[in-house]
């Protein structure tokens, strides 16, 4: 243990030996629980800074806005980037195939696309989102509108009234 | 209203086209109303910055594109940190001018409705834009805010800018302006407050009532020089000079100066500095004099001006190099003051044999309280020619600094009997009796280019005797003239003999 460097250092130096020994418990919004290491925790900068004020690790992180389906993949996510730091070639290989994967079966289902990039943001799991929001740009690439729409749902609301409206503006401008 | 035209072209597949300049009120609105958003789709109710980051991966003209997915997807572009247009994405447009017209249309475009700050707007075009006058060459920016991207690159061709009721950073206009090489800077910005013009442009109409900071170079190219005096374009840089009412500090580089007839001065000017310029004595003079408070006035290497009449109540800074034949100073505040005369012999001459007025002899008496003096040699050989004072002066109480620069050869020539005349140049050369004056308050002397010879030791013995609060007497050798280590050895011990009045005086020898 750290002495005489003062208290702050010691308590930071302590948190590090144990950090990633230590599991923290998040709560989807159904009230389920998932234990995950402290590592994994982490790749998400709100819990790291909440860990690092100290907060409540003993009674877990209840996260209202993630549900429990969300919660599992982007957990997936964390783990595989939290958990092991890849030092070799093959290690980065084998972590890009796995964001290949991920983000594969993501794109094959928008709406939980959709999902997991709000989770990410929400979290602010900086990996994760540009993962998601890539997926999101790449199906728009190349697209026509109506293409686009189409991919995500998007429902096309400017009516003739915002044009007319626009119009207007313009005029006075 | 050309902007109106470019949406049929970039959404000539879809139904409604909807981006206008007043687009910007309708993101407002967007904000106020989101609920249909958020009823009719997932994707559309992203967070506005998670939109912002899947449109950065995009390129500039997909991004700009999704403007019409839907409503909240509409100017999300805007504020897009980063556009990079190419005109190898474009496709659209049957021939081959149509396409380069609408690229042209889109960056007009993306300048027009971009909301937010920029770290880079780049624009590579492939193809050549030279022939597609009507549109390249004026970019009117209307209601906009230009926030200059770090990597802006400027627009090569530009010849007009047109900027009316933006808003934007002293630093991003500047950059914005200084990077069109071909701008005949046309500005109307009742907002701006500082501008700086660095260019090769033939003329300059410049309308900005609240302009305090002004800076106007041109580009050092003797032909164009020529075309803004001799051509018969009109001369906006005259009227430019009318509506600048609330200039604090002007630069100008390699100007004309000339005065419209309207002229009524700056009520506020504070710093004036001239470079390379060509006037006129009235012009300059009445330019100088209709200054009120006036405190530093810069003049360098100007023609056109003979007789110099500066006149300040509050000037403390004067700095005036160049040809001239007569000087006339009444600045009873001044400070500092630095005077070279370029070397010219008969400029010279004639100042001394012809009838002139010659008011640079009072120009010293009014100096009260200067506190630091660079004079030139040439000038003080000038100053000789009978331009001296028979007055004493006895006025530099608060000299602390005193600089004579390049004064050797001409000086020899003139006064070598005369080593008193040295220091004190105003009194008269027929004076037999000379009081000493004691200089209370010298504490530096510089010496430039430092030879060794028997009246530069004189003025060294005088200014020593002078000066009891003396500490430092600095003293440049010229390199090239010393005659030897040997000489300039009998030199300094001279130098180190001589009585000192300040106990605290050093002679540094360099």
């Amino acid at each position: 243990m750290a002495s005489g460097s003062g208290a702050a250092a010691a308590a930071a130096d302590a948190e590090e030996k144990e950090s990633g020994s230590r599991m923290i418990t998040l709560t989807s919004n159904e009230g389920k629980a998932f234990v995950v290491t402290e590592a994994s925790a982490r790749q998400s900068a709100t819990i790291r800074s909440m860990v690092d004020d100290g907060g409540c690790v003993d009674k877990g992180f209840p996260l209202p806005n993630v549900d429990s389906k969300t919660l599992a993949r982007v957990i997936q996510y964390s783990d595989e980037h939290g958990n092991k730091e890849p030092h070799t070639v093959d290690e980065r290989a084998a972590l890009a195939k796995f964001d290949r994967d991920f983000i594969a079966e993501l794109d094959a289902d928008k709406a939980f696309l959709y999902d997991v990039t709000m989770a990410a943001n929400y979290l602010h799991i900086q990996g994760l989102l540009a993962l998601t929001t890539q997926c999101v740009a790449d199906t728009i690439k190349g697209k026509t509108p109506e293409e686009i729409r189409t991919a995500f749902g998007i429902e096309y609301d400017l009516t003739a009234q915002d044009e007319k409206e626009i119009k207007e503006e313009d005029t006075h401008a | 209203m050309f902007c109106k035209a470019l949406q049929c072209k970039l959404f000539d597949n879809c139904e409604v086209t909807i981006i206008v300049p007043g687009a910007m009120h309708r993101a407002k609105k967007a904000k106020v109303e989101p609920s249909s958003a958020l009823r009719s789709d997932k994707f559309s109710s992203l967070p506005q910055e998670i939109k912002v980051t899947i449109l950065s991966k995009l390129n500039s003209l997909d991004a700009i594109r999704a403007s019409i997915l839907s409503s909240a997807w509409r100017n999300v572009w805007t504020t897009l940190p980063e556009i990079y247009l190419c005109d190898l994405y474009l496709s659209w447009g049957s021939s081959e001018t149509t396409q380069r017209s609408n690229f042209i249309t889109l960056v007009d475009l993306a300048l027009l409705l971009h909301n937010g700050p920029l770290a880079s707007f780049s624009i590579l075009g492939f193809k050549r834009y030279h022939d597609v006058h009507a549109v390249k060459e004026k970019t009117k920016i209307k209601r906009c805010i230009i926030g200059l991207p770090q990597e802006f690159e400027g627009f090569k061709r530009l010849t007009v800018l047109n900027l009316k009721y933006f808003s934007s950073t002293d630093i991003d206009i500047n950059n914005l302006i200084s990077s069109c090489p071909l701008l005949s800077t046309f500005i109307q910005a009742p907002a701006l407050q500082d501008l700086e013009v660095k260019g090769n442009f033939q003329d300059f109409h410049l309308h900005a009532p609240n302009l305090s900071n002004l800076s106007v170079t041109l580009d050092k190219t003797e032909a164009q020089q020529s075309v803004v005096v001799e051509g018969n374009r009109k001369n906006y840089l005259k009227q430019a000079m009318v509506s600048l009412t609330s200039i604090v500090r002007l630069v100008m580089k390699r100007c004309i100066i000339a005065l419209p007839q309207e002229f009524e001065g700056f009520k506020q000017l504070f710093v004036l500095n001239l470079k390379y310029f060509s006037s006129t004595d009235h012009d300059i003079n009445t330019l100088i004099f209709s200054c009120p408070w006036l405190n530093t006035l810069c003049l360098k290497h100007f023609d056109g001006i003979s007789y110099l009449h500066i006149e300040g109540q509050v000037l403390q800074i004067v700095e005036v190099e160049g040809k001239f034949e007569d000087f006339h100073l009444n600045a009873p505040n001044l400070s500092h003051v630095y005077i070279t005369l370029d070397k010219t012999e008969a400029q010279q001459s004639v100042a001394v044999v012809g009838d002139m007025k010659n008011y640079m002899k009072q120009a010293f008496v009014s100096l009260t309280s200067i506190e630091e003096l660079t004079i030139s040699g040439s000038f003080l050989t000038y100053l000789s020619k009978g331009c001296l004072s028979t007055q004493l002066p006895g006025v530099f109480d608060h000299l602390k600094k005193i600089c004579i620069e390049k004064c050797f050869w001409n000086w020899t020539e003139s006064f070598y009997s005369d080593e008193e005349f040295w220091y004190q140049p105003i009194w008269d050369n027929d004076q037999v009796e000379i009081e000493e004056p004691t200089l209370h308050h010298l504490v530096t002397v510089t010496i430039n280019d430092f030879v060794g010879l028997e009246h530069e030791i004189a003025l060294v013995g005088l200014l020593l005797r002078w000066s009891p609060t003396l500490e430092e007497l600095k003293i440049v050798r010229e390199d090239a003239d010393v005659p030897n280590d040997d000489c300039m050895f009998r030199v300094l011990t001279k130098l180190l003999a001589l009585p000192r009045a300040s106990s605290k005086a050093k002679i540094i020898v360099i």
